[in-house]
């Protein structure tokens, strides 16, 4: 980490005084990358790519499938648009630009130009700050709000239930105290599938 | 049969009641009405979602915000989802006012079936803990039944329905006759375990609910799915639709006309009785006569009430039957949303397979051998234990591939315990007509006026205390407890708008759910209650149903009718 990154971080863990549009400035020439291809109905194209980058920094493809392929982002924009509230949906849009503001001071563009390290340490970062926030004032943050939709997008997906969890559509019995079996690679509390 | 519009017998209501009525009635012979307000909804073929998974729905089962827009009070439901919300009521519709300050949910359905598709199947039988309470305290009025009264039309109920539970031989939670028990987890077991060790009179039992542990009178057996809120297209829980109506319908006796909202009871003064109902179509806007020997009103409390509050003639110009002047009110429900949450170290080799649509049950212990000095009755404990999976860790900080592996494991198992207590009956707890309001028909709708007083706040705090102290001494971790403090009605257990009593001064109907003043009209869903006990009313609704049934079909027989 350069001097410039760790003075900037220090600055936003202190509640961040440095002008935004200075290091705008410095950063001028960064566009957003990996435009989604499909038509996001609550976001634009630039947001959700923005949003397809933090879910796939929390659930990236390792062994099993990330965020990004079982279609986490097409979730979070129908969710935008059909289940929040209107004043939900007049916060999230804001809450993200000021998540790339301070994404800005932090690695020196906006999220998607982060590399994933860079990204994972951001958001990292976020949730401190949110736990501090939530401690204060009980209330959620945007990165709480957004890992509680990708983690929601990702383990209601057909993929994830029939394929991660151990699957059972019509279990005809039930069983309160077995020995775990070996199959089950993700715990489900139920009514979920 | 004289014309088309005269019938045997009415039945208003088509419900968990409604359906024992219409099915009694009909196997007697009687050709029998049944009318119901809300939409024709058919077994199986009318629930849509049965067999839908969770990402087949557009939202993930999660409701919209049109949804809550259109259900702001019906959406506070544990069973209100995407997967359910067709079966609620569309709250802008079908308005009801409260106190600013004395909010009352009101929750329910408009569909043949009523909350008998719904309902969480819980069934307890009542004991005279609960019917010899009112005279033992001086509150209210005296039942004027006694268990024993009951205990035959439970079976004969019970035999029927289909009842998964476990004997305990407790003289205030009288047995059931019982399909096999469904198991229980095992941190439950432990907690069990040490309730009953530390305490020689208290138990935990499965819950007994109206799930089928095997196939039982051409009914199959519950596939453990738990997505019975949905309709269950096997027939394994309970249900008019599952169950009472097609046994009416297979008589041929019967007639059910959907969209069909009873404006009022005709009255006959010279031979004081009811000579049918009015019935406003829904869908034509026209007014239609039925004319019946008898009438069972099975509408729900509100409901029956309502169609009683609107029937004013110049015999009964507060109401029909209304001489006592009680119609309406002592309006009672459960103490809901109390709850107590909890971590259980071990048994972290342990699983389970399928998904019970049930959970544990502690029954009352208060107030049964021994005298709180705080307040009067008691309570009991519904619950379930679970193992945490990825729901639970949704607040775990961290990203990336080491927080994706450690989400997708398997966590601990925890508990949950809710509270349903005893609220008394009060005089000043009620429902009226409000003349200034409408619903989308054009009928008055309700005032209700109802709050919880010092014995309620009293066992609230008793409730919380102990759960936590039983969760304590089990030796469970991360112990919380959380008053919702949720609005009366939340129970979904509203009763006694129209009780029955040995006195027509004090009260609306007699111990065979008669009207005093109205011999050939009975009233046999929730509103007829002269308490609420602290455990769940439906089985206690359907016994008196059959039980009414039986007494007024041997009255007709006898022409005292």
């Amino acid at each position: 980490m350069n001097r410039r990154k760790a003075i900037q971080q220090t600055a936003y863990l202190l509640g961040g005084a440095v002008s935004a549009s200075i290091i705008a400035g410095v950063m001028s020439g960064c566009q957003p990358t990996g435009a989604p291809d499909w038509t996001p109905q609550f976001l634009t194209k630039e947001q959700a790519a923005t949003i397809g980058e933090i879910a796939e920094t929390i659930l990236p493809e390792t062994d099993t499938p990330g965020a990004k392929s079982l279609h986490v982002t097409e979730f979070i924009d129908l969710m935008l648009k059909d289940v929040f509230s209107g004043y939900d949906q007049l916060q999230f849009p804001k809450e993200l630009a000021k998540f790339e503001e301070e994404c800005q001071f932090f690695i020196g563009g906006n999220f998607v130009n982060g590399t994933p390290d860079e990204r994972q340490k951001f958001l990292v970062l976020q949730e401190k700050k949110a736990l501090i926030h939530r401690q204060q004032t009980g209330e959620k943050s945007f990165i709480n709000k957004i890992k509680e939709l990708v983690l929601t997008g990702y383990f209601t997906s057909e993929y994830a239930i029939t394929e991660l969890m151990n699957f059972n559509p019509i279990p005809q019995k039930f069983e309160g105290c077995i020995e775990t079996p070996q199959q089950i690679q993700v715990g489900i509390e139920g009514r979920s599938a | 049969m004289q014309d088309n519009n005269t019938f045997d017998a009415i039945v208003v209501g088509s419900g968990i009641t409604g359906g024992w009525a219409a099915k009694e009635l009909c196997e007697k012979g009687f050709k029998t009405l049944v009318i119901e307000r809300g939409r024709k909804l058919e077994h199986v073929k009318d629930y849509p979602t049965a067999n839908t998974p969770i990402w087949d729905l557009p939202h993930r089962n999660q409701p919209t915000a049109e949804d809550r827009e259109n259900h702001p009070i019906q959406s506070t439901v544990y069973a209100f989802n995407e997967g359910t919300k067709h079966l609620w009521i569309n709250d802008k519709d079908h308005p009801y006012t409260t106190p600013p300050d004395q909010p009352f949910n009101w929750l329910r359905g408009n569909h043949v079936g009523g909350r008998s598709l719904m309902w969480g199947r819980q069934t307890y039988r009542w004991s005279d803990l609960d019917f010899e309470a009112n005279a033992k305290e001086g509150i209210a009025v005296d039942w004027p039944i006694r268990y024993k009264d009951i205990a035959p039309w439970y079976s004969y109920v019970e035999k029927f329905v289909g009842i998964s539970g476990q004997a305990e031989n407790l003289p205030h939670l009288p047995d059931s006759e019982f399909l096999p028990p469904m198991d229980m987890f095992c941190v439950e077991k432990r907690l069990k375990n040490s309730i009953e060790s530390k305490w020689a009179k208290r138990r935990m039992t499965i819950g007994r609910v109206a799930n089928l542990t095997k196939a039982h009178n051409g009914r199959s057996a519950c596939q453990h799915r738990n997505l019975c809120y949905r309709g269950c297209p096997y027939g394994a829980y309970f249900s008019a639709q599952s169950s009472t109506l097609p046994a009416a319908a297979a008589t041929g006796n019967m007639t059910l006309r959907p969209d069909s909202l009873v404006e009022s009871l005709l009255f006959d003064k010279d031979s004081s009785k009811a000579t049918g109902v009015r019935v406003l179509d829904t869908k034509t806007g026209e007014t239609v006569e039925y004319k019946a020997k008898i009438i069972f009103l099975c509408a729900s409390t509100l409901g029956s009430t309502q169609i009683m509050l609107q029937s004013k003639s110049d015999r009964f110009p507060n109401g029909f039957a209304n001489g006592s002047g009680e119609l309406g009110h002592n309006l009672m429900d459960h103490l809901f949303n109390l709850h107590a949450y909890a971590d259980f170290e071990g048994d972290l080799d342990k699983y389970y397979t399928g998904q019970r649509p049930n959970g544990i049950y502690i029954p009352r212990f208060r107030n049964v051998w021994d005298k709180h000095p705080d307040y009067l009755r008691g309570f009991g404990f519904q619950g379930s234990a679970s193992r945490a999976g990825w729901e639970s860790k949704r607040g775990q900080p961290g990203f990336g591939a080491d927080f994706k592996k450690s989400i997708t494991q398997l966590g601990g198992w925890k508990m949950a315990m809710y509270g349903f207590g005893e609220i008394l009956p009060y005089h000043d707890n009620k429902v009226q007509l409000n003349p200034n309001k409408f619903d989308i028909h054009g009928l008055p709708t309700l005032y209700i006026e109802t709050k919880l007083r010092a014995n309620e706040l009293a066992m609230t705090k008793d409730i919380l205390a102990t759960a936590e102290e039983m969760l304590s001494v089990a030796g469970a971790k991360n112990i919380s407890v959380l008053d919702g403090k949720a609005p009366m009605g939340s129970g979904i257990h509203e009763m006694g708008t129209a009780r029955m009593g040995k006195d027509p001064k004090t009260s609306v109907l007699n111990k065979w759910n008669q009207c005093h003043e109205a011999k050939n009209v009975f009233v046999t869903d929730g509103s007829c209650m002269t308490s609420a006990s602290c455990v769940n009313p439906s089985l206690t609704y359907m016994a008196l149903t059959v039980r009414a049934v039986d007494y007024a079909v041997k009255e007709l027989n006898k022409q005292n009718l």
